[in-house]
């Protein structure tokens, strides 16, 4: 497909419209004078049969005279079955009352026949039609004439009032092409035709988003590094003070200190992993699940941790359920709260979890009875590396960035809020899968 | 030496003290921006390390704020942000060094020792006074042309001294210097350490001045 120019096209259809309908007004005024040329003739003709009615005109004579500038010359004859002793021209004898327009040697005449009354003789009332023609062709080249003239100057003058009208567009685009990639500036709108200005104002959105998007890869490729070196660096100065103790029990101590600080270094780049794997949207499989066959699953294989810390999980309303789930991230994203509510109770805490729904989705919730998230900070837990400054455990930062991921690809909606009795409720909705059975 | 260690990931932190308590160094550890501003104001710290991502108030502005109060302690920033510009901010708040994590304690404590050397004016890694050497780095002492073996808290103190010889420190002023919050002090722990210090080297190396405290002779 070859791009159209839009100055081009804009100035061949106005260009076109203009000859077609220049052509078009000339015929229509050729033939408006025409017909009143006739008319006016016919008029003439009439007059000069009422003179010949009165016996005021002698017959077989030509009637001379001047008609604004023109020769009108007419000729009236009587009609006779002989017309060896008449002069030319001859009129039919068959014509009935009334105009016609014939043909005799080559000549158009414009003929009144009428009856005289005292002896219903039959005259003829003739004029040649070459004055009318001249009338109409004169009427018409005077419409087409400025009409030329107009349309010459259209020629000329519409390409270079379509390029001026565009020259704002052009500038744009120019200014567009010599931005720098890095920077996406607001473009200005009010500088362009209202009618692209829905236009600039879409690929300002698009642009806009773009912009988000690419601030916040680079935000958390920032992260990532920021986060990825304090670790390390914690690691570096655990092992070098490992090399440096002085007695056994310094010496157990600070390698539990490493041992730690591994498993801290290993979490985190799982997480990173696990985040990288679910931004990359390749390779997706799609398959329906029983919501409480997952959460059964993950409930079980949290139980050690609850059991560690103290705290009682368990299920409080169940019922068959059926979801989108894709490569098992569900499980990750019900882990994920269920991990994060267990860490976050006290101990001999209760962790209540309930899967119920409404309409057409899915609700998962799970309530804990720690000490919830301070209100300023609900908004920013998403965020990846988003750690509250009031948290003991050292987490990656990363779990429900993670699950608000998953949350995205699978279509559901996580929301986090306090509860009125104290403690953490996580809620996650999901469309439900309609199973056909 | 008295250091302030502001760092809020708690590993790093701990790793961090643990190593310069090590070198003989005292050391508060605090984890927010906050925390380090009221221990700066209530305490005379020899040199603090600051991180810059920080809770409830960013190192930076600390940074700001402990300069536009006049606190002319030496500063070490450490910092995971290795953008230029953050250096050169850093650097132009105040701040005395950056080092960029991760980063080796040998390094970070090299860096420690150059930074006091120019805050205290002197050409050499040597601190010397009269009749006496003293090696940050190696922590050891030179008597009369003998090394001295020194403890930990012996080094400590006789640092203390030795970075401005011929100034005068009181009881509370060394012992700020030397113990951090977590040390218990028994009231004579200072005229303890220097009267072992004394017999190491001589009764003249370290001198009181009634009513006032104690000094090392200028060369």
């Amino acid at each position: 497909m070859t791009s159209q120019s839009l100055r081009f096209s804009l100035s061949r259809s106005i260009l076109i419209t203009a000859l077609v309908l220049s052509l078009f007004s000339s015929i229509i005024a050729g033939w408006v004078a025409f017909y009143s040329a006739r008319e006016v003739q016919d008029e003439l003709l009439q007059s000069v049969a009422n003179l010949v009615r009165a016996n005021q005109v002698a017959v077989s004579t030509y009637v001379s005279g001047k008609q604004d500038d023109e020769e009108v010359n007419i000729v009236i004859k009587r009609l006779a079955k002989n017309t060896s002793e008449s002069r030319k021209p001859y009129f039919p004898e068959k014509l009935k009352n009334g105009f016609h327009t014939v043909e005799l040697d080559h000549d158009q005449w414009r003929v009144l026949i009428i009856s005289h009354k005292p002896d219903a003789q039959r005259y003829a009332i003739a004029q040649q039609t070459g004055l009318r023609n001249e009338l109409a062709l004169a009427s018409s080249t005077g419409v087409l004439f400025p009409i030329l003239v107009m349309t010459f100057a259209l020629l000329v003058l519409i390409p270079m009032l379509v390029s001026r009208a565009l020259k704002p567009l052009r500038k744009l685009s120019a200014t567009i092409q010599t931005l720098p990639g890095e920077t996406l500036p607001p473009l200005d709108e009010s500088a362009v035709p209202s009618e692209i200005a829905p236009f600039i104002n879409a690929i300002g959105g698009l642009l806009e988003r773009n912009r988000a998007v690419l601030y916040r890869q680079r935000r958390f490729v920032a992260d990532a590094a920021h986060e990825l070196r304090t670790p390390v660096a914690a690691q570096v100065i655990l092992t070098e003070n490992l090399a440096r103790s002085s007695s056994e029990t310094e010496r157990r101590d600070r390698s539990r200190q490493v041992k730690q600080g591994l498993d801290r270094l290993q979490n985190l780049v799982t997480r990173l992993l696990d985040l990288a794997r679910l931004q990359n949207h390749d390779s997706q499989q799609t398959q329906p699940v029983l919501v409480s066959d997952v959460v059964r699953s993950v409930v079980g294989e949290l139980q050690p941790l609850a059991v560690e810390h103290g705290v009682d999980v368990g299920l409080v309303k169940d019922v068959v359920l059926h979801v989108l789930d894709k490569n098992e991230t569900l499980s990750q994203l019900i882990r994920n709260a269920i991990e994060n509510a267990i860490f976050h109770s006290p101990e001999n805490g209760q962790i209540d979890i309930a899967i119920t729904g409404r309409e057409s989705t899915a609700l998962i919730t799970v309530e804990d009875n720690g000490p919830g998230i301070d209100p300023s900070e609900l908004s920013r837990v998403m965020e990846p590396f988003y750690r509250s400054p009031t948290n003991a455990n050292p987490g990656s930062g990363l779990g429900l960035a993670i699950s608000q991921e998953i949350a995205q690809q699978l279509n559901g909606k996580i929301t986090l809020e306090n509860r009125s009795v104290g403690g953490l409720c996580f809620r996650y909705e999901q469309p439900l899968f309609e199973v056909s059975s | 030496m008295r250091v302030l260690l502001v760092e809020d990931d708690p590993m790093l932190g701990e790793g961090i003290k643990q190593a310069l308590n090590d070198a003989a160094m005292s050391v508060d550890h605090v984890t927010d921006g906050v925390a380090a501003l009221a221990a700066a104001q209530v305490t005379e710290y020899t040199i603090v390390l600051l991180d810059l991502g920080l809770p409830k108030r960013d190192g930076t502005q600390v940074l700001g704020q402990l300069r536009a109060a006049g606190n002319k302690v030496p500063v070490i920033i450490i910092t995971a942000r290795d953008a230029l510009e953050s250096r050169l901010k850093g650097l132009d708040q105040g701040a005395d060094d950056y080092l960029l994590k991760p980063f080796s304690i040998d390094e970070l404590q090299a860096r420690m020792r150059a930074v006091l050397r120019r805050h205290n004016n002197q050409a050499t890694p040597m601190l010397i006074a009269e009749n006496l050497k003293l090696d940050p780095a190696s922590r050891s002492a030179v008597f009369n042309e003998i090394p001295v073996e020194l403890s930990a808290r012996e080094f400590g103190l006789l640092h203390a001294l030795m970075l401005r010889p011929g100034q005068i420190l009181s009881r509370e002023q060394l012992e700020e210097r030397i113990y951090g919050w977590d040390d218990e002090v028994a009231s004579n722990a200072v005229e303890v350490i220097i009267h072992g210090l004394r017999k190491k080297l001589n009764r003249e190396s370290i001198r009181n001045v009634r009513g006032l405290g104690w000094m090392v002779p200028k060369l």
